[in-house]
């Protein structure tokens, strides 16, 4: 089995996904009020709005498509087979809170199958909130390298794939950080430590004052 | 049993923490300007965790971790039973066998657990045997 192999009904399932993904993200910057500014607006303002949404949603899509491709091409690094699978209920709560102050995400998860164990679930586990960590500071530095003209999509971007890495990597239920947790504690406390570090200091988080200062 | 860490992990998770932190101690710190106290942060994060994601999830991917699949391929009803019976003696469960406890597999919490006697690790009595839990001790 090729390390980068993809059925059909994979792509179409990762593409509704991602869809739905980029929907969640953008609803953050639609609340009601916004909304309805947005709809008695004039044309130029509501043209330059649309734009920043559509800006936003693009940068988007690489935050939950990598996510998903880190766990699946390190599974198949390991032999395993896995593949992504969009699940209709949890779709259904997330396109429900595109309506709501609350977001839940959770259109799909990859799964797999083979040899498995304790061991090789860790660290396929790992790999995605890794590559958000990854998108959060590649971001970051684009914030650095366009300020100020493009910063204020890329500093929204990373902090949307801080919000991911930390969210995944909560100790609970069926959330990437329980497998790693279970597996080694250390490596786990470390990561997630430097995680809710850097997610506390973004400078658009609960500590990012001090920094901006 | 807690999994002990390779010598490359270790540095990988000491590299990723020292650095970030570093970093963020940098960028809160030094009098610097908002951009390069972005870029800081940003680099070093892609950095660190670029070596943690080497040296956690490449290396050992490269290393080829065993499948459990290559102790499951038998010619023949008898090599199975064979194999089975190579791997591991029921004295040795025995000896082994501990109260209390989490399956390393499956997670499910199992009273009457077995330690294996190639890994150490914990499991219930469905994935006791070291080709139902893909034994990384049988390398």
């Amino acid at each position: 089995m090729s390390l980068y192999s993809f059925s059909p009904r994979e792509k179409q399932e990762l593409l509704l996904a991602t869809g739905l993904f980029v929907l969640v993200e953008i609803s953050l910057f639609l609340s009601p009020l916004r909304f309805i500014d947005l709809l008695i607006s004039d044309f130029d303002s509501w043209l330059s709005s649309v734009f920043d949404l559509v800006i936003l949603g693009i940068l988007c899509i690489p935050l939950f498509l990598f996510h998903e491709l880190g766990h699946k091409f390190v599974a198949q690094a390991y032999h395993l087979k896995s593949e992504f699978r969009f699940l209709p209920e949890l779709a259904l709560i997330s396109l429900i809170s595109v309506l709501l102050p609350l977001k839940i995400i959770a259109p799909g998860v990859v799964l797999s199958s083979g040899g498995y164990n304790g061991e090789k679930d860790a660290r396929i586990s790992l790999a995605g909130p890794l590559v958000n960590l990854i998108l959060g500071g590649l971001f970051l530095v684009l914030t650095a390298i366009l300020f100020p003209g493009w910063a204020f999509y890329m500093v929204y971007v990373s902090r949307f794939s801080l919000d991911m890495a930390l969210f995944n990597l909560l100790p609970f239920s069926v959330l990437d950080g329980s497998k790693v947790i279970r597996w080694h504690p250390g490596t786990y406390w470390v990561v997630f430590g430097i995680t809710a570090c850097l997610w506390l200091f973004h400078p658009l988080g609960i500590l990012g004052v001090v920094l901006v200062a | 049993m807690t999994y002990l860490l390779t010598p490359q992990e270790r540095i990988g998770l000491l590299l990723f923490g020292v650095l970030t932190a570093s970093g963020i101690a940098a960028a809160l710190f030094l009098p610097l300007d908002l951009s390069t106290r972005l870029f800081i942060i940003g680099i070093i994060t892609v950095i660190a965790t670029c070596l943690l994601g080497y040296s956690y999830v490449i290396v050992p991917a490269k290393a080829k971790l065993p499948r459990s699949s290559q102790y499951l391929r038998y010619r023949s009803l008898e090599e199975a039973s064979s194999f089975q019976a190579n791997v591991i003696s029921s004295s040795k469960m025995s000896k082994k066998t501990t109260m209390g406890g989490m399956c390393n597999l499956c997670g499910t919490s199992a009273l009457m657990g077995f330690t294996c006697s190639y890994c150490n690790d914990y499991f219930c009595a469905e994935h006791r045997l070291p080709e139902k839990h893909g034994c990384r001790g049988l390398r």
